[in-house]
């Protein structure tokens, strides 16, 4: 028995999917959801095989709501139109339907209902993909004591490397993130934010001042009050983007 | 533009130039006129880098500035202006230098007219270059500006037609339409007409195209009746619409914009029950509507950048050169309010 969830805003595009399924004995919905809070939800009470997630949904997106799954089911995306997801559905091969979603389609989806580990590396490259949406780089979605919290992203001062994670030094305090620091420099607009270490990428409008620790050896100060190492490589980043 | 002297290729020339000039000089001194070496290399050279200099500044100076009109004119006054300050000047230090040598003197005065003539060609000659070299930067430069300018209309106009589109609503409005056509399929019919209305409605809109209220506020209410069809369970409507205000008219594109604005923040960004309330009235020489949404603030600082609007207000300031006529507040952190002025003129045949 495949035990799925449905997310999606639109009643009637869940309907959809339902119709589908009911040709599948061996697919049972356990649950059915109108927004990512509540896919969330869902997700970590029901532990499902499999759910079909839409793209674009109130607060988060399908895509901001799957970065915060910790354990990922097989994943089939369901979306109108978002030309960014669709390239990046297209090039890591993961399974998608466009809506409206051809029944023909959608078989062919359930027919190869991918091995859950193969698809999750490929899952993860679409989470990657998606974030270079220039949409998605407006903000960062974490999770904290099991609350969601929707980070503009001009109300974060810098992003420290901390093992496996990333932390988010911001105005509301610290979060920390399941990402890699080479993923933030990729995604973030870099006249905005620029890694001047290995372990740190700052937000430029944040920078105080800059000095000369020793010879070759540079220190930011940011408006928090705090003081961060730049190496070469960095300040000469620096440089070009300050224009010095 | 990029001056001519600033090519490596163009600066050798140049120096050839100049070196072989100098050269035929003091040879034809030397061999022809028989003046010994000193007396030909000095004024081979002197005439000559006198020369030189006046075509690199001639260049330089045409780079800076160049007339639109009369430019023969310009350029032949200062070529002249150049050629008697080179010959006096060249004339007065070799004769300085060499005031013993009488013959030279003698030669001195009698060659002059034909050096005159010699440096005028010259330089004539380099402006003229220098006129076609900028001549030809500034047409391939509007040609190129052109060019940008065709393809930036054609992708303004591709993102027009893209926007009016909607494919977001289009491509879901289509989904929940097959829905419908397996779970309800009379509703489904229903919702096609609609549809088609609809896009009718949009692919005839355009800024020039006036459209009285009543027109505009059925095209609308096509739109939020799709939209409800979509959210049905949760988007609630309140529309009212003065009698008085049915024959007023407004641009065909200003308000569906505002209404999608509306939904997009309203009804898309929560999953909870929202009310969007629509008020048309009359007012002393305008037709005022205001569009009603919540909001959540949280979403309102991360989600969207009111692009919809700006590009509404541009529009009307076009329109109507008055930058009031779209305004909006936030009520209680959760009402957005938007109001928009149409002017309304007592003559209606003018603005039709």
């Amino acid at each position: 028995m495949i035990r799925a969830v449905l997310i999606d805003d639109e009643p009637l595009a869940r309907d959809i999917v339902k119709h589908y399924i009911a040709d599948y004995p061996e697919i049972q919905i356990v649950g059915e959801c109108a927004d990512g809070y509540e896919g969330l939800k869902a997700i970590s009470l029901l532990k499902p095989d499999l759910i079909f997630l839409d793209i674009q949904m109130p607060k988060i997106n399908g895509f901001e709501m799957l970065e915060l799954v910790d354990e990922k089911p097989a994943v089939i995306f369901a979306t109108a139109y978002d030309e960014f997801a669709i390239k990046a559905f297209e090039v890591n091969a993961v399974d998608y339907l466009l809506k409206p979603i051809d029944k023909q389609r959608f078989d062919l989806a359930i027919k190869k209902l991918p091995l859950r580990l193969a698809q999750l590396d490929r899952t993860e490259a679409v989470l990657d993909a998606a974030a270079l949406n220039p949409m998605q780089k407006t903000r960062v979605v974490v999770k904290k004591d099991g609350v969601i919290k929707i980070i503009p992203i001009a109300d974060i001062h810098y992003f420290e490397a901390d093992d496996d994670y990333v932390k988010l030094n911001t105005v509301s305090g610290n979060y920390y993130k399941n990402k890699t620091m080479a993923f933030f420099e990729q995604t973030l607009d870099s006249s905005q934010f620029i890694r001047i270490h290995r372990s740190y990428i700052i937000n430029v409008a944040q920078i105080t001042k800059i000095e000369l620790k020793e010879k070759d050896s540079y220190v930011v100060l940011l408006k928090s009050d705090i003081w961060l190492p730049v190496s070469k490589t960095g300040y000469a980043k620096l440089k070009v983007l300050l224009g010095l | 533009m990029v001056r001519p002297l600033s090519i490596p290729k163009i600066q050798k020339a140049t120096l050839a130039t100049a070196l072989v000039f100098t050269a035929i000089s003091l040879l034809t001194l030397h061999y022809v006129v028989h003046f010994n070496w000193l007396v030909s290399v000095v004024d081979g050279m002197v005439n000559n880098i006198f020369l030189l200099l006046a075509c690199i500044g001639l260049s330089n100076m045409m780079g800076y500035y160049q007339p639109k009109k009369e430019r023969v004119m310009y350029v032949l006054s200062i070529t002249l202006a150049l050629t008697l300050i080179i010959i006096f000047l060249a004339k007065y230090l070799l004769l300085y230098f060499f005031s013993s040598a009488d013959n030279y003197r003698s030669f001195y005065d009698f060659s002059l007219a034909f050096r005159g003539v010699l440096c005028f060609v010259f330089l004539a000659w380099c402006a003229m270059a220098n006129i076609l070299w900028y001549r030809l930067g500034e047409e391939s430069e509007m040609r190129e500006r052109l060019f940008t300018a065709q393809k930036l209309a054609k992708e303004a106009e591709l993102n027009k037609l893209r926007h009016q589109l909607q494919p977001h609503f289009l491509f879901n409005s289509l989904n929940s339409v097959f829905a419908l056509t397996m779970i309800n399929p009379s509703e489904a019919g229903v919702m096609i007409t609609k549809l088609a209305s609809f896009l009718r409605g949009t692919l005839k809109r355009d800024d020039d195209i006036w459209v009285n209220v009543a027109e505009e506020m059925e095209y609308i209410q096509l739109y939020l009746d799709i939209e409800k069809v979509r959210f049905s369970h949760r988007l609630n409507l309140d529309i009212n619409i003065d009698e008085d205000t049915l024959n007023l008219s407004l641009p065909g594109t200003l308000l569906q914009p505002i209404v999608e604005n509306a939904i997009k923040f309203g009804l898309y960004n929560t999953s909870a029950k929202v009310t969007i309330k629509i008020d048309v009235v009359s007012i002393p020489n305008f037709l005022q509507i205001t569009v009603q949404n919540p909001f959540d603030a949280e979403m309102k600082a991360t989600g969207g950048t009111g692009f919809g609007l700006t590009s509404i207000k541009r529009r009307l300031y076009l329109l109507f050169a008055d930058q009031n006529l779209l305004q909006t507040q936030a009520v209680d952190n959760n009402l957005y309010i938007t109001i928009l002025k149409i002017p309304q003129k007592n003559d209606q045949s003018s603005i039709d």
